[in-house]
């Protein structure tokens, strides 16, 4: 029988194995977000523009709203969303499996493929090919190039989950595994139901809105809840409050995700039943929200002054704070007096917003600050950088945020005082384009140092020494929180 | 949890909104899906869109028209939908139904109302032009060129418009001999004109073509108590 010590240095060994393995699909993933996220800003900022002021791009046909719109959507989700999933899932499902990936060509391939197509399809949207369906607007050519790479990707992902020896499993796997299965769950169906086999025109819209909820609270939400439940007890050095409780909320998430998306047609020319429904599934997840927010609180408990120090915990347990925010948006934008105003306003699209950047983007960050040290061999060089970058992205989500469902309030209240003329709702929803330009270029700005960072770790130009980054000095009252006992989790 | 359970409830997590929410209005709603004939007077219900009309469509999505125009008038469940206040498509306006969108590939229902609803754009904007005129009749050529300018341009007509300027779907060219019957009432200089593209001819053909107004039959809950008996 080994000793304790022994066993320890065997798990950091085989940590340190996975890691080296993991290394280059990973990396790819969490650059090509970067890129991809830098990219989907910009596109904003221009569909933004071209709002503001609409012949500052007059005669430039790739530039206009409508189609700079799609190209900003497609890039931040399958662009930045995906692509920054796969580098989380991977590192995730191998470190809480035990398992060092096998044949890393085969990610790294499928990877490109995946952003050769989303590149492919942008540049169609650009050019004028568009498919009309919402977050599906490239050529409906790029899905099979999208799914197979997909299924190559999740199949690397989900092979050490069959492989596992562990007698018991982590609760992020629960929710790894069903963002793994969701994909191609939502995604083939949509496909075959609208372009191989359509069927009635608004059944091909329903199923669209049907696949963006599905995305959002199948995919996205699932990885970033994984990830925080992953990290928040491996960096507080607790093991997770209550696992009842978790298991209770990934059960009420996934349940109740796939029946949402379909509230913004309340009242459209669907059964009412359907949009009903839906409306009500989007205002029970803030049962899961609050359940995954109170079990993250209850386990930092006495440590919750690390997410001062820890930039992975700060941006984690952000990411359960918007994920309530973003339920409670959901939830609002569903009661029929706020929807009456809403409803076909760009309130109407808050949600997929907090989700994105309020929730998933946050808990990937965290994912990277964490993960990255330990690809790259070094430290984040400074801990006031990282400071920067967190306040500024959370300044910019709230003010996109805010506008998004302040200015829909207005949008929406405007178009019942028409009084002939459109110009008032086009008057009433000016200021908050001018707002969410403002956070597009606070975002911008706090991303563009980030990925600097993330690239100067990558060419091994971080601090060389041993110990995290942490965002303050440490302050005399703190220093026992620093004092870790390893838990279950921890050890994964 | 065992991980068989694991897989059994996400089967039935991911199965049943696909089966309620996809599958059967995909099957009840496609089966209704059907055009009607009048054959008294020859007319077709709901009208089904073709050729040219078919490509405006394809334009519509393209130009990515979707992200600030909808195509529905909504019921009152929630609230009375604006667009249900136009009066001369009768009083009110009836909701937009499944029926409405027979014979496109998909309803362009819409992101947000950056612009106004164009589900009955077809009735309303020679509607709006005669109102304008005070003519007694408006001459569908006057709808397209006000389309036509409107895309070109939609400061021309209303200078607080935030549409974009659809230039690159109309050609910019010298005046050869006489000028082109397509041509735009614009100035562009001395000896040029602006003239639509085919994409432009078959964008205005479309939305000309938006009519969600066509008479429907009775609900099926004003059938004679009789039939539900029999």
């Amino acid at each position: 029988m080994s000793s304790p010590s022994a066993s320890e240095n065997s798990l950091a060994l085989l940590r340190a194995n996975i890691d080296q393995s993991v290394r280059w699909p990973v990396l790819l993933f969490f650059t090509s977000a970067g890129f991809w996220f830098l990219a989907s800003i910009v596109l904003g900022m221009i569909s933004t523009w071209a709002l503001l002021s609409p012949d500052t791009f007059s005669g430039c046909a790739m530039l206009q709203y409508g189609r700079v719109q799609s190209a900003h959507t497609t890039a931040m989700v399958y662009g930045f969303g995906f692509n920054l999933a796969f580098g989380m899932i991977l590192w995730l499902m191998h470190r809480l499996c035990r398992l060092p990936m096998k044949a890393q060509a085969v990610p790294v391939v499928a990877g490109h493929v995946w952003n050769i197509a989303i590149t492919i399809g942008i540049l169609f949207i650009l050019g004028g090919v568009n498919s009309g369906l919402e977050w599906l607007e490239f050529p409906k050519q790029v899905g099979p190039a999208l799914l197979i790479s997909y299924i190559a990707i999740a199949l690397w992902a989900f092979v050490p989950f069959t492989q596992r020896d562990q007698p018991q499993t982590y609760v992020s796997l629960w929710f790894l595994v069903a963002a793994l299965f969701a994909f191609p769950a939502l995604f083939l169906p949509t496909q075959i139901m609208i372009h191989i086999v359509p069927g009635a025109a608004v059944v091909s819209s329903a199923i669209n809105h049907w696949y963006i909820g599905g995305l959002l609270f199948l995919f996205f939400a699932p990885v970033a809840v994984a990830s925080v439940f992953y990290f928040v007890p491996k960096v507080s050095g607790r093991p997770l409050f209550s696992f009842s409780l978790a298991v209770f909320a990934f059960w009420a998430l996934i349940f109740l995700g796939g029946w949402t998306g379909l509230q913004r047609l309340i009242g459209g020319p669907l059964p009412a039943w359907m949009t009903a429904i839906s409306g009500a599934a989007t205002f029970l997840l803030i049962i899961p929200a609050l359940l995954i927010w109170i079990n993250t609180r209850a386990t930092l408990a006495d440590r919750s002054r690390l997410v001062t120090y820890s930039a992975t915990l700060r941006f984690s347990y952000a990411a359960t704070v918007g994920l309530v925010i973003a339920t409670v948006f959901g939830g609002l934008t569903t009661i029929p007096s706020i929807f009456a105003l809403t409803g076909l306003t760009q309130g109407a699209l808050s949600v997929q917003i907090a989700i994105l950047l309020g929730v998933f983007m946050f808990a990937g960050f965290g994912a990277i600050y964490f993960i990255i040290p330990r690809l790259c061999n070094c430290e984040w060089r400074s801990g006031s950088a990282i400071r920067f970058h967190f306040w500024f992205t959370t300044y910019a989500v709230i003010m996109i945020l805010a506008m998004y469902l302040v200015g829909g309030l207005w949008q929406g209240d405007a178009t019942y005082e028409l009084e002939g003329t459109w110009k008032v709702v086009t008057d009433s929803a000016r200021p908050y384009y001018i707002g969410r330009m403002l956070g597009w270029v606070l975002l911008l700005i706090a991303n563009f140092s980030f990925v600097i960072n993330l690239w100067s770790m990558i060419f091994g130009k971080g601090r060389k020494a041993g110990t995290a980054t942490l965002l303050h000095e440490v302050d005399e009252m703190d220093k026992d929180l620093f004092v870790v006992e390893p838990t279950e989790t921890s050890k994964a | 949890m065992s991980v068989r359970t694991f897989y059994l409830g996400l089967i039935a997590a991911f199965g049943l909104p696909w089966v309620f929410l996809v599958a059967v209005p995909y099957g009840q709603l496609t089966a209704n899906d059907v055009t009607m004939v009048d054959e008294s007077i020859g007319q077709t219900y709901p009208q089904v869109n073709a050729g040219f009309i078919e490509y405006g469509n394809r334009i519509y999505a393209s130009e990515g028209c979707f992200q600030c125009h909808s195509q529905m008038v909504r019921t009152t469940e929630v609230s009375v939908d604006p667009y249900r206040y136009e009066s001369e498509l009768g009083s009110p306006v009836r909701e937009s139904r499944p029926e409405d969108y027979v014979g496109e590939d998909y309803a362009f229902l819409g992101v947000q109302r950056i612009g106004p609803d164009l589900a009955n754009v077809g009735i309303t904007k020679p509607r709006d032009i005669k109102q304008a005129t005070g003519l007694d009749e408006v001459d569908p050529a006057d709808v397209r060129q006000w389309h036509m300018e409107h895309l070109y341009d939609p400061r021309l007509i209303h200078e607080w418009s935030n549409m974009p300027s659809y230039q690159h779907l109309f050609e910019k060219r010298r005046i050869q001999g006489q000028k082109s019957n397509s041509a735009l009432n614009i100035n562009v200089g001395e000896g040029y004109e602006v003239v639509p593209t085919e994409r432009a001819e078959a964008l205005v053909t479309y939305l000309m073509s938006l009519k969600k107004n066509d008479p429907i039959g009775p609900p099926k809950a004003d059938k004679p108590a009789a039939d539900d008996e029999a």
